[in-house]
């Protein structure tokens, strides 16, 4: 198997939601998310500032790019948008929710731009840089409505229940394999949300303390001033008290990084996941159905050689008991009905040789998609984890230089 | 995928199956699993391990402050469990070579020991300190809980119950003195709620430890409890503490201090006996003024400053109990955190490629380094629990007891002052009801001058002065003798010497109107109020130097008491700053590492 490269070509940010006042009466508001795109510099340094192209789009556009590309793509794992859905006791404009949506749809970009088969399509292009996607938008809103793929769905669920008889050894690897990723990441996922929460009570623990260490200094300085000491504890309880306060800041700031852009990190990774999942099932799903059609043709074979070789097994001897009884000529039949098998075994080999083929190429294609969701996920790990530990490091820092004064002055 | 599930969930928690410190508590490791101990005698060979552990030392070391130096108590306490039967034939050997050391006081070492593993709050200060504390054989041949305390060479064990009657005696000793507080019993509920296990046991212990240490570095801070005769035997290994109860100073203490000498009530001071014993309830306001008005405001000024401290203090201890929930719960997450980390490390790919082995090595030691720094994370969250526990939460609620006896003190005070305002108020009183019969008896003489002078022109006027004169022998007859006792000093005559026909319904406290008495009456209770006049006056003069005592006494030790609250508070501010500083430190540094290795990624 030959090495994939990811693509590099495009550096993405999303960032500054704005809320926009409905244009028409129908749609309300709606938010916009504000994407800046630059090429990636392929060993030439050409590309300066001036490269960089700014558009603004709303999530009913990213649906929709998402859709187009599923359809175009049925091969590749699309990175998945986040939920759409919108709780109603939710603010759709507050600060935390688009903040939130705003860094996924950023995870989502930046994984389309390095998908080396995704980050080539025109569509992509068209709707990162080109200020006619308005124009495109509708048409190709209408064309997506068209292109619902109603049959899938219904075959999908058909063979929900049906599991694939001979599976290579990569693909069981592969979905074990995912499903403890799955399973540790959103583990990872829940108990930082409980950190947070945490993390965010204590902050407010930091700060109720200031709140009576002030009314403490107060009473330090004002209860008794004979005494010289007594201001410089004063001092002393305003500079921790400070010291406290920024404390409770930061970790606030903290615990909003976790949870805006890391947890948003870890639960798009758990969608990512997911949408590999469902390729591996639509992988599955062709080999299910060329393993009905091979089983097909090999029961059309068997009738059909029973019928040449004469009466094979007791059913048939009583069905053609049965025949003849009723005054069909058993002959003519007989040789009618081999007639009929050998077309259909012949239509069913080239079937069956088809569904090999597109089977056996999606399982190949499949793979190579797995490989690439690895890369991105390995990627989007490392980068996710830097600015984790960034921030952390971040934090650590500034608190111990604040502290470190404190500790002088006091 | 079920059984995976299980299996991750208990493989991967590095604390599972193990008896660390930081799972079940610091200092309350059984003996064997003190990991803490091993540390420093052998490496162990997993780096997670390391790091904790090395963190861990050095965490003890920077703010555990002069350590014991004989670490004999140290090891001892690893070996044994309470209540284990083992150490017996020790115990034999140790009676004879323990009792003429410590008079009948038994030490039994290898009895659970609780080792002093606690950073000392005020142990860089301190010339007594609780060396050791645990289970020991007392006179009476009963295994109790004691603590050790070494004081200028000697060592002596006693227990809580022990301290609590120091205490007490000391504040009746001592009225004037703020008496440094003890930890409060505990209260009685929980036993039933938690029967005591060994683990909790040790823990009591050990806050108990602390506190009883402090308890006894501020009295022996304070120049009058430190210089008192009962606690230096207190200190002696020589007395037996029950027996020094039962004698003198402890054993002749009055019933009342008031109707003591303020600064020792055990001397006998037949005077103060006579003093008014005022009521209990009493607050400062409208409160008399006494012949030193400075020293009233100053005092005034205390009881609405410590009722502001009091009032200040309370929400803060309340907000680190809340931190340390808070804390404790962050600290339980972080190390679930860490172990689905771990886990994560090892299953952080989907496929196995050859050309992808290297990334994905590296990407598992980088997330295996996250992990770590979340379970740096939650070690020294846990530690910083503790430590606000130690450093944050005790102090202040010593403050804060401290802060109600101190309060206590100006009761006293203010009792003492309410007796110099009886005492003062009765010698006007007095004064007043003396002139006030002079001058009617001066009145009653010039006027009988005047009417003998008319008698002998008017036979009527002479048969009114007789029977006037009948009148006052019938009435003297019928009045009881006004003899009064020393304890009715301060009280109001008017009921023992009221008239038969009360012809005016007076108030209690009002003196019979001078005119319903006879000539004799009024000389005899002139006489008799002189007298009272007297000894009043001796009161007054005792009360007054009573009160200066008091005063100069209360302010010293309020000085004291002022001073206490600023240290106490910089020490708490400064050990609290080392502590979150360490623990910034620390997760800082293991961040830092972790940082490193993602580097180390390619991509």
């Amino acid at each position: 198997m030959s090495e994939i490269k990811l693509g590099d070509q495009w550096f993405i940010i999303v960032s500054d939601p704005q809320k926009q006042r409905g244009d028409k009466s129908s749609s309300g508001s709606y938010v916009t998310y504000q994407i800046s795109s630059k090429p990636a510099t392929e060993g030439d340094k050409r590309s300066g500032e001036d490269d960089i192209t700014v558009v603004h789009r709303r999530y009913s556009d990213f649906v929709l790019l998402y859709q187009i590309l599923a359809n175009d793509y049925p091969a590749c794992i699309v990175p998945p948008l986040p939920d759409k859905k919108v709780l109603n006791y939710l603010d759709r404009f507050s600060q935390s929710f688009t903040q939130k949506r705003c860094h996924s749809l950023q995870n989502f970009l930046q994984r389309l731009a390095q998908h080396p088969v995704l980050s080539q399509s025109k569509i992509l292009h068209t709707f990162l840089v080109s200020s006619d996607w308005d124009a495109y938008q509708k048409s190709l809103a209408e064309t997506v409505g068209n292109l619902s793929n109603k049959e899938e769905l219904t075959e999908t669920i058909m063979n929900a229940f049906k599991s694939v008889h001979s599976q290579s050894d990569e693909f069981v690897e592969i979905k074990e394999k995912s499903g403890k990723l799955d399973h540790n990441v959103s583990k990872i996922d829940k108990l930082f949300h409980r950190v947070v929460k945490k993390q965010e009570a204590i902050a407010e623990d930091y700060g109720k303390l200031g709140l009576s260490l002030r009314e403490l200094q107060e009473l330090v300085t004002t209860g008794d001033d004979r005494n010289s000491e007594v201001g410089n504890l004063g001092t002393k309880i305003k500079t921790f008290n400070e010291g406290m306060a920024q404390l409770s800041y930061s970790l606030r700031d903290l615990s909003r990084y976790i949870d805006y852009e890391y947890i948003i990190d870890l639960r798009d990774m758990e969608d990512y996941i997911d949408s590999m999942k469902q390729l591996i099932k639509l992988k599955d799903q062709k080999q299910i159905d060329y393993e009905e059609l091979s089983d097909y043709l090999t029961r059309s074979i068997n009738e059909k050689n029973n019928l040449i070789s004469g009466y094979g097994s007791g059913s048939n001897f009583f069905k053609s008991k049965l025949e003849e009884f009723t005054g069909i000529n058993q002959e003519a039949a007989r040789r009618e009905k081999i007639s009929k098998l050998e077309s259909k075994v012949q239509a069913l080999t080239t079937e069956v040789e088809n569904a090999k083929k597109v089977a056996d190429a999606f399982e190949k294609e499949a793979l190579k998609e797995v490989e690439i969701f690895e890369q991105i996920k390995t990627r989007e790990l490392k980068r996710s984890l830097t600015t984790l530990a960034d921030h952390h490091i971040e934090f650590y820092q500034k608190m111990v230089n604040t502290w470190s004064k404190i500790e002088e002055s006091l | 995928m079920n059984s995976f599930r299980e299996s991750d969930e208990e493989d991967n928690n590095p604390f599972s199956g193990t008896n660390h410190l930081y799972a079940s508590g610091i200092g309350a490791v059984p003996e064997g699993d003190d990991d803490f101990l091993s540390a420093e005698v052998d490496t162990a060979d997993e780096t997670v391990q390391e790091t904790r552990e090395q963190m861990m030392s050095r965490l003890f070391g920077e703010c555990e402050g002069p350590r014991e130096s004989s670490a004999g108590g140290w090891t001892s306490g690893s070996m044994g469990s309470i209540g284990a039967p083992d150490g017996h034939s020790d115990e034999v050997t140790e009676f004879g070579i323990d009792t003429v050391l410590v008079e009948g006081e038994v030490r039994t070492p290898g009895r659970a020991r609780v080792p002093a593993s606690y950073p000392d709050a005020e142990g860089s200060l301190g010339a007594l300190r609780i060396v050791d504390a645990g289970q020991y054989k007392d006179t009476f041949g009963n295994y109790a809980i004691g603590y050790t305390i070494a004081y200028e060479g000697r060592q002596v064990t006693r227990r809580y119950s022990e301290f609590d009657s120091l205490r007490q005696a000391l504040a009746r000793l001592l009225p004037t003195v703020i008496i440094p507080p003890i930890p409060s019993k505990h209260p009685l509920i929980r036993y039933f709620l938690n029967p005591l296990n060994a683990e909790n046991d040790i823990r009591i212990i050990e806050k108990r430890r602390r506190l009883l240490s402090r308890f006894l570095n501020n009295c022996h801070d304070i120049t009058d409890i430190r210089e008192h005769t009962v606690f230096q035997k207190f200190l002696n290994p020589e007395y037996i503490w029950s027996e020094v109860l039962l004698t003198p100073p402890v054993s002749i203490l009055p019933t009342n201090n008031l109707l003591a000498p303020p600064l020792n009530p055990t001397k006998p001071s037949p005077l103060h006996l006579l003093l008014p014993t005022p009521p209990r309830r009493t607050t400062s306001y409208g409160s008399p003024k006494t012949n030193n008005p400075e020293y009233d405001i100053r005092f005034t000024e205390l009881e609405s400053l410590l009722l502001r401290y009091h009032k200040c203090l309370q929400p803060v201890l309340a907000s680190s109990r809340q931190k340390k929930i808070h804390f404790k719960q962050l600290a339980s997450s972080l190390a679930d955190l860490g172990a689905y980390y771990n886990a994560f490390s090892l299953e952080d790919n989907v496929i196995n490629l050859p050309h992808q082995m290297d990334q994905i090595r590296d990407l598992s030691r980088a997330i295996e380094k996250i992990g770590q720094a979340v379970d740096v994370n939650y070690v020294s969250s846990e530690l910083l629990v503790e430590n606000i526990m130690i450093l944050l939460e005790e102090p202040i609620g010593e403050m804060l007891q401290f802060v109600q006896e101190g309060r206590e003190v100006l009761r006293f005070r203010m009792q003492k002052q309410q007796q110099f305002h009886i005492i003062d108020t009765t010698i006007k009183k007095r004064r007043g009801r003396i002139e006030e019969l002079r001058n009617f008896q001066a009145q009653l003489a010039r006027l009988e001058a005047a009417l003998k002078q008319n008698a002998e022109e008017s036979p009527t006027i002479a048969r009114a002065v007789q029977r006037l004169d009948a009148q006052h022998l019938h009435k003297q007859r019928k009045s009881p003798s006004g003899e009064l006792q020393w304890t009715g000093l301060f009280k109001s005559r008017s009921g023992s010497v009221r008239t038969h026909d009360s012809l005016t319904t007076r108030p209690v406290t009002g003196d019979v109107d001078v005119d319903l008495l006879s000539d004799e009456e009024r000389a005899r209770e002139i006489a008799r109020l002189e007298g009272d006049l007297e000894k009043l006056n001796e009161c007054y003069k005792l009360i007054q130097r009573d009160m200066l005592q008091v005063n100069e006494s209360m302010a010293r030790s309020f000085d004291w008491f002022i001073m206490y609250l600023h240290d106490t508070w910089a020490l708490v501010l400064r050990n609290y700053t080392r502590t979150l500083l360490n623990w910034l430190k620390d997760c800082l540094t293991a961040w830092k590492n972790a940082r490193v290795t993602i580097d180390t990624i390619a991509v």
